[in-house]
């Protein structure tokens, strides 16, 4: 009963401490992110962080897209489709000059442009699989891209029926089957061979002035012109007029000769790679940052807690053991406390994790080795007074053994101060953490606010202006510290009235 | 003068402790690296030898595993290795450990700030972080004294609420991170400061040389000021609400008490109370926090240096981890760690020199 009103009454006063409860709504919220993680975030991408090849669809670098309030920029958005945003039409028929019977596969993905930026890229996967029975290859007889303002932008014009391997580069001629392809349009509007073949004749047929001498900057232009609204004007000089808006198709044409001869395309995705992502962006390697922050509450708290806990635990029972007993045990013990609280903690934590590249649980036991000292100090000031204390004497006198002594009316006094400064400990803990991590020796097994830093920073993110990879992983280490602060302040408020310092 | 002596003597002999235990950690951990490296070198080298043995004694067993026996030995004499592992680790933390204290590190792999003489690299590195660092603190202390004593004098004031949770603020934030942050604030988007500071030397060696020496002085100064700016703004701007904050409630601590009253009721004016009573009455727990606030933001402005590319311990530490140099790491946590624990005690010395009462009974 007493129990339960004291805890009722601590409620009361903790509810009127206005940074207490800003402190706990806050840590509730890092609870709540930590645990249901699996069904607000995406564990798969957490999964695949460190492999490449599983972001190479997403844009890199790219701010989030709530970005344009502040630069004032409209970005082009990220769409992840499924296969069927792709209309494949297929036909069949027999051409009448060679005699043989064909299948087409006509391809068209429709992309929206509304931002102030062309999507960097656009990409259909697909599995592709073909057969010819003729001795004619496999042909891409099209491969245009229609503007909103109804011109189009010729990369193979229709009926050239260009061999498939000099369009997708790397594809047989006769047969193949291949899943899971990445078709680029980028790729396709940056290949010479097709522009030195059929774009520049196309555009010296158009009446555009242009020389073989053009060809290297054409090459490096003709796929941001498409989406210019001066095509010409951006792939003759570089200098556009600004991005058109609207829906542009992108349409392609595959043609398969001779009795029985396949052609199936089967998109299975399509991206339009824009110039923004999401809730916080993607940094150079694609990695979807919102997913990294959200899970990175999970390890935050683990380190946080586990550190504070074991470390002011270690320390209160040392720091009562060497003030209840006194005299010599007292005197060596405050030494070796004294001696490792005057080691500095980081450049020894460096070097070991350095050398031996401990798991995160090594790292958290290293952390509590060092971190204990301070709350030994003032538990054992503390025990020094309790212990004489009237009821602690009786207790001896009726024969209490040690142990009874030290845990059931010692440690029962320095509890409330041990709740408080479990809280207080959390920040530097985190942060410890995160210094090794940054530094790129902490364990790399696991995604932490630290590591994306350290990504961060090896990818010179601050020197390029990438804040959206830099400020909220560092914003939220603060966050959880703050929260742990502000719940610990207003503990030492209510808990310990008398050591207010 | 007895308690004095004791008190400086006890010091003394804690320094010394601390400071060996501080070695024989770093070489103990360092020789259990060594060791570990060393045992697996000689165990690929057994194996690739090993076979050629196989081969020479083909269909003779006994003398093979004669010969196996002898070249075990001939190793493990070539790595310095006995086969008792305790055995091996004393020798070798106590050989690093030695080493150490003379400061000879050897050399590194590749060339760092123009040498390969590891000591002298730190030696580069260390001046570095003394100036930047040095610089930062008495920025910091006068900062912090000033708001404190101000804030103590009108607790609950705007200034107080607003500098006391900024003291709470930065105690969560990483310094390094608040770096990166202003790097790409007033480097990146407002261009008033140099990114990097590692241009430092450059910009340096560019000043003209045949100008007065009390004008070229000036252009060093401003040079270093330059490249300096930027890591300065970020440690001072973390820590000195922390600091202020600190001394915020030790000064307002001891104007609580009876001797306060006393020098008001004599009618001292408010400053002499303030600067003559309070403050000297203060000072020895401001300096001890102040110690503590060192240790805290050592470390972090050990990172920072890496973020700013500021050409000292912390850079030196960047480049050690990042190209795998072992000994250059040890030597650089070593000096790290022997600076720190200097400057820490050198700051309990003020102590004595600020506190008349000097008493050995320890205030925890």
């Amino acid at each position: 009963m007493a129990l339960r009103d004291r805890i009722a009454g601590f409620w009361e006063a903790y509810r009127r401490d206005r940074f207490g409860v800003i402190g706990l709504a806050l840590l509730l919220v890092f609870i709540f992110a930590a645990v249901a993680y699996p069904l607000i975030g995406d564990p798969e991408v957490i999964e695949n962080w460190d492999n490449y090849a599983w972001f190479a669809l997403y844009p890199k670098a790219v701010p989030p897209c709530w970005a344009s309030v502040l630069t004032g920029e409209k970005y082009q958005p990220t769409v992840f489709a499924p296969g069927s945003a792709v209309e494949v039409h297929v036909s069949q028929g027999k051409d009448p000059r060679l005699g043989l019977p064909y299948v087409n596969v006509t391809v068209v993905a429709p992309i929206q442009v509304t931002g102030t930026t062309p999507p960097s890229d656009v990409i259909i996967v697909a599995n592709i699989t073909y057969v010819s029975t003729a001795r004619r290859p496999v042909a891409v007889d099209k491969l245009v891209v229609v503007r909103p303002d109804g011109s189009t932008v010729t990369i193979v014009p229709p009926g050239s029926a260009a061999p498939i391997d000099s369009v997708l580069g790397g594809f047989p001629r006769f047969n193949a089957s291949v899943a899971e392809h990445p078709v680029k349009l980028s790729r396709l509007a940056g290949n010479q061979r097709l522009i030195m073949r059929y774009v520049m004749p196309e555009l010296m047929r158009q009446g555009i002035a242009v020389s073989f001498g053009d060809l290297p900057n054409i090459v490096l232009r003709l796929y941001r012109a498409i989406f210019d609204e001066n095509f010409t004007g951006y792939l003759l000089t570089g200098r556009g007029s600004g991005v058109l808006q609207g829906e542009y198709r992108w349409v392609m044409t595959f043609l398969a000769y001779g009795e029985g001869a396949r052609f199936e395309f089967v998109p299975t995705r399509y991206v339009v790679v824009g110039g923004c992502y999401g809730l916080m962006g993607t940094d150079v390697y694609g990695h979807d940052l919102w997913q990294g922050l959200l899970y990175g509450v999970r390890w935050a708290l683990i380190i946080g807690l586990a550190t504070s806990f074991l470390s002011v635990m270690f320390g209160t029972l040392y720091g009562i053991t060497g003030g209840y007993f006194g005299g010599m045990v007292d005197e060596v013990m405050l030494r070796v406390a004294q001696v490792i609280y005057s080691l500095p903690v980081l450049p020894i934590l460096i070097l070991l994790a350095a050398l031996f590249k401990p798991s995160i649980w090594l790292i958290i036991l290293a952390l509590v080795a060092f971190s204990w000292p301070g709350i030994a100090f003032v538990t054992r000031a503390m025990a020094l007074q309790i212990r004489q204390e009237p009821y602690v004497e009786s207790a001896i006198a009726l024969g209490a053994r040690t142990l009874r002594v030290l845990l059931l009316y010692v440690m029962p006094q320095v509890l409330p101060y041990v709740f408080a400064s479990i809280a207080l400990s959390v920040p530097s803990a985190i942060i410890a953490e995160a210094s090794l991590s940054f530094l790129g020796v902490g364990d790399p097994s696991i995604l932490t606010w630290g590591k994306i830093l350290y990504e961060a920073q090896n990818a010179q993110a601050a020197l390029n202006g990438y804040w959206w990879w830099v400020v909220p992983p560092g914003l939220a280490i603060a966050l959880v510290g703050l929260s742990f602060i502000f719940i610990g302040s207003a503990l030492d408020r209510i808990l310990n009235p008398r050591l207010r310092r | 003068m007895a308690g004095l002596g004791r008190f400086i003597v006890s010091r003394l002999i804690n320094m010394f402790v601390t400071l060996l235990v501080a070695i024989f950690l770093i070489s103990f951990i360092f020789a259990a690296y060594t060791i570990q490296q060393k045992q697996g070198q000689m165990q690929e080298e057994y194996v690739l030898l090993y076979r050629q043995l196989q081969q020479q004694y083909r269909g003779n067993p006994q003398l093979l595993e004669q010969a196996a026996e002898q070249l075990k030995k001939n190793l493990m004499a070539k790595y310095g290795l006995t086969g008792n592992p305790v055995q091996d680790m004393i020798r070798e933390t106590i050989n690093l450990a030695r080493s150490s204290i003379v400061f000879k590190f050897g050399e590194s792999r590749n060339v760092y700030f123009g040498t390969k003489d590891i000591g002298e690299q730190v030696r580069i590195a260390l001046k570095n972080t003394v100036i930047l660092f040095t610089t930062a603190t008495l920025i910091n202390t006068f900062i912090g004294l000033m708001l404190g004593l101000y804030m103590a004098r009108r607790p609950g004031s705007l200034l107080d609420r607003v500098v006391s949770t900024m003291g709470m603020v930065s105690y969560s934030l990483p310094l390094w991170w608040v770096g990166i942050l202003f790097i790409i604030i007033f480097s990146f988007y407002l261009g008033w400061f140099p990114a990097q500071s590692k241009d430092v030397f450059e910009a340096l060696s560019a000043i003209p040389q045949d100008v007065n020496a009390v004008e070229r002085w000036f252009m060093v100064a401003a040079t270093w000021l330059k490249y300096m700016a930027l890591p300065l703004l970020t440690i001072v701007l973390v820590s000195f609400g922390g600091w202020a904050y600190i001394v915020r409630n030790i000064v307002l601590d001891t104007m609580h008490q009876d001797f306060v009253l006393a020098a008001r009721a004599r009618g001292l004016p408010e400053r002499r109370i303030i600067y003559g009573h309070v403050l000297r009455t203060s000072s020895p727990p401001i300096v001890t926090s102040v110690a503590l606030a060192l240790v805290g933001s050592f470390g972090g402005a050990i990172i920072s240096e890496t973020v700013f590319g500021w050409p000292g311990m912390g850079l030196l530490y960047w480049i050690a981890l990042t190209n795998g140099e072992a000994r250059v790491l040890m030597a650089t946590t070593f000096v790290t760690t022997l600076f720190f624990i200097l400057t820490i005690f050198i700051l309990d010395f003020l102590y004595v020199l600020l506190d008349p009462r000097v008493r050995t009974e320890r205030t925890a």
